[in-house]
């Protein structure tokens, strides 16, 4: 009952504030897409170390380079070169390896397998809130509201607007054709 | 897509008549075709977002031709998300630098210099369940230090063309096409991600 109240009101609410379907990261990324060049590479280095650094803790793959490569902010770009890069291989082969298991209800998502094999991978809820595809929308003045026909092939991907809008549905490709 | 589906895709077209048309490349260059070789009524639409496979020269000219409407080319993985865009100039292709960490090298895992063909590794910087760091794509690029900054990541992909064994679906004749250079600015890095014909 709360819900079927919530999600509407909260529609209403955003409407009226001229924000209708826009998500947190979205105006984030407005805020900060004039940066200086130096600026954005800091802000990109700064996710890059703080991401490794929670996967050297928390993912068993990676867990042996904890103590073999030293983590600093400035020098991140050199300390990623010396992780092996990952294969689609080495996730068929060892999936349980790179999973997070601290973290719990993952997304699963099946590749196509157009370029190779199948593989099989999982992204946490807040990774699916954090997404450049609203401010690529953005760019080309593609709003929720306009209509969409989406063409797809594959039958394994999904496909949503953003997981905050009220309208947001998660429908897997059933067949060809796929109307929002 | 047989014509069945076409078929019945121009049906919902129709019904729906949409704003934003976004699809796979060749589903989209299928439709597009059908509709001329039926010489069929299409309402145009105001956008067209090609995702997933190479975007050749003649499927954009079908395309925007068809539905009346600019076709944006926009490079998506499953593993990875929208990974980056043209934004309406078309000049180029646009990534989040605070999303995605992109490095194209070469076989021995060096930096490709200006220029040249490498492979495309990307890194979430979101991912917190399960890690793509240095990710293999299967894809290549084309490094140039080449920037405009007129949008978000000041890095942008002059072409995107993607999935070599994609192309061997449809076409046997495979080559890669030379990406044409913007004018360079020193100390500037930009991206071009290029694809085969």
């Amino acid at each position: 009952m709360i819900t079927r109240l919530y999600t509407p009101l909260n529609y209403i609410k955003r409407y009226l504030k001229g924000e209708t379907l826009k998500t947190k990261y979205f105006k984030y990324l407005k805020s900060i897409q004039y940066l200086p060049l130096e600026e954005l590479i800091n802000l990109q280095k700064e996710e890059l170390f703080y991401l490794l650094k929670y996967f050297f803790d928390n993912i068993e793959a990676y867990k042996k380079y904890k103590d073999t490569i030293k983590l600093d902010k400035d020098t991140i770009f050199e300390a990623i070169k010396k992780i092996p890069p990952l294969a689609k291989n080495d996730i068929i082969n060892n999936t349980n390896n790179y999973i997070n298991h601290h973290l719990k209800s993952p997304i699963k998502y099946k590749t196509g397998g157009t370029s190779s094999n199948n593989v099989v991978i999982y992204k946490d809820v807040s990774e699916e809130l954090m997404s450049s595809e609203e401010y690529f929308n953005y760019m080309n003045d593609i709003y929720s509201e306009k209509t969409r026909l989406i063409l797809a092939r594959s039958q394994q991907t999904y496909y949503y607007d953003s997981k905050t809008d009220p309208e947001t549905t998660f429908k897997p490709f059933k067949k060809t054709i796929f109307m929002m | 897509m047989d014509e069945k589906k076409l078929l019945s895709i121009h049906k919902k077209y129709l019904k729906v008549k949409p704003k934003v048309l976004r699809g796979i490349t060749r589903s989209m260059y299928d439709f597009a075709r059908y509709i001329v070789d039926t010489n069929k009524y299409i309402p145009k639409c105001e956008i067209c977002i090609s995702i997933g496979q190479t975007l050749l020269p003649k499927y954009k000219e079908t395309i925007e031709a068809v539905f009346k409407a600019p076709l944006i080319n926009r490079y998506v993985s499953t593993e990875c998300g929208d990974v980056a865009s043209q934004c309406k100039k078309q000049e180029g292709l646009h990534y989040v630098p605070t999303l995605y960490y992109i490095e194209i090298l070469d076989s021995i895992l060096n930096q490709v210099s200006e220029g040249k063909i490498g492979e495309l590794y990307i890194t979430i910087l979101n991912s917190r369940y399960f890690p793509l760091i240095r990710y293999k794509t299967n894809d290549f690029a084309i490094y140039s230090s080449v920037i405009k900054g007129h949008s978000l990541t000041l890095k942008e992909q002059e072409d995107i063309k993607k999935r070599l064994c994609d192309l061997f679906k449809y076409n046997m004749n495979i080559k890669i096409i030379t990406v044409k250079k913007i004018n360079a600015q020193p100390n500037d890095k930009m991206l071009h991600i290029i694809s085969k014909v």
